[in-house]
């Protein structure tokens, strides 16, 4: 599997954005333009492309496919790793009811009754970090898309003799 | 080697119509959070919930509809509404398409204003306004994708447009 240039690219890419989009206090570059869900995509571009001894054939759809490989793992590795993180208490608890009640309480958040008491009842934490997973991967895989693309278009040698 | 003028004759697909239709879709639910807030919705954060891993969401860098803060701040919502534009645009710009397509590099220079604007304190529509222009560019790299994907599996001698 580690010999298939665009997976191992994508996981180089995923992975290393992964880990940075889940530390505390350095994740919140991801709120420039979703930057670090884009670096993994140009990042797993550049180690896809720099692996290419010939122009190829279809570039950009390349750097699609291998950025959004890289979005899937990232999205895991972020999750999973910020909920290490969490347990090892190195980062705020989202996935405790508590913390988040009282943090979207703190922003002015109402919360209706229905969702409170749902939200203190048993296998919440599981829920939440299930939804976090869903939505980490589903946007770092979209936002690594386009990071791949770019990664492409900055990367990639053109086949002069082609034009 | 997809020579540029041939990936960009074949822009307008049915796939680069999903994209676009994709695209709507994604500005829709930025427009729809403060839109069901205003209306008294009272799921209406769960839409804001959704794009919080991609922008601060901060009230008073969002522009606001009826009272309510958009899901996505100002600059967030330029990319957004750049990137739309981008996608149903470029089909209809072909030479222009075709330039950016040889020299793919040039969307750097478009990603500068908004760069410079990071680093300074400006107001919504300055933000909305570069983050429109930067990603403009960008939407035509999905549509040259989809496109080469297109070439690819048409069979020889068929027209992929």
């Amino acid at each position: 599997m580690m010999n298939n240039p665009k997976i191992k690219s994508a996981l180089i890419g995923g992975g290393a954005f992964g880990v940075i989009a889940a530390l505390p206090y350095i994740n919140m570059l991801n709120v420039l333009c979703c930057a670090l869900y884009i670096g993994g995509g140009v990042l797993a571009a550049y180690f896809y492309l720099k692996e290419q001894t010939s122009p190829l054939a279809s570039p950009y759809g390349d750097g699609a496919l291998v950025g959004v490989m890289a979005g899937v793992i990232g999205g895991i590795v972020t999750t999973f790793v910020s909920a290490a993180l969490v347990a090892l208490g190195l980062a705020p608890d989202w996935s405790d009811p508590a913390t988040v009640l009282s943090e979207l309480e703190s922003l002015g958040v109402e919360i209706p009754g229905v969702a409170g008491e749902a939200m203190t009842q048993e296998h919440v934490e599981e829920a939440i970090l299930g939804m976090e997973l869903v939505i980490n991967v589903v946007m770092f895989a979209i936002f690594a898309t386009i990071g791949g693309l770019v990664g492409v278009a900055i990367f990639h040698k053109k086949d002069e003799s082609a034009e | 080697m997809i020579r540029p003028r041939a990936s960009v004759e074949s822009l307008r697909s049915p796939w680069a119509y999903g994209l676009l239709l994709a695209c709507l879709v994604w500005l829709a639910l930025v427009f729809a959070s403060a839109l069901f807030a205003a209306a008294g919705w009272p799921h209406s954060d769960v839409l804001r919930w959704l794009f919080h891993p991609v922008c601060h969401q901060i009230p008073a860098r969002s522009f606001h509809l009826l009272g309510e803060p958009l899901a996505a701040c100002a600059r967030c919502t330029g990319l957004y509404v750049g990137f739309t534009l981008g996608v149903a645009a470029w089909p209809q710009l072909p030479r222009l398409a075709a330039k950016l397509a040889k020299r793919p590099r040039w969307i750097l220079v478009f990603m500068v204003p908004l760069l410079v604007d990071v680093m300074f304190e400006s107001g919504a529509p300055m933000r909305f306004a570069t983050g429109l222009v930067a990603a403009f560019p960008c939407a035509l790299l999905p549509l040259l994708a989809i496109a080469e994907m297109t070439v690819a599996r048409t069979p020889k001698g068929d027209d992929p447009g």
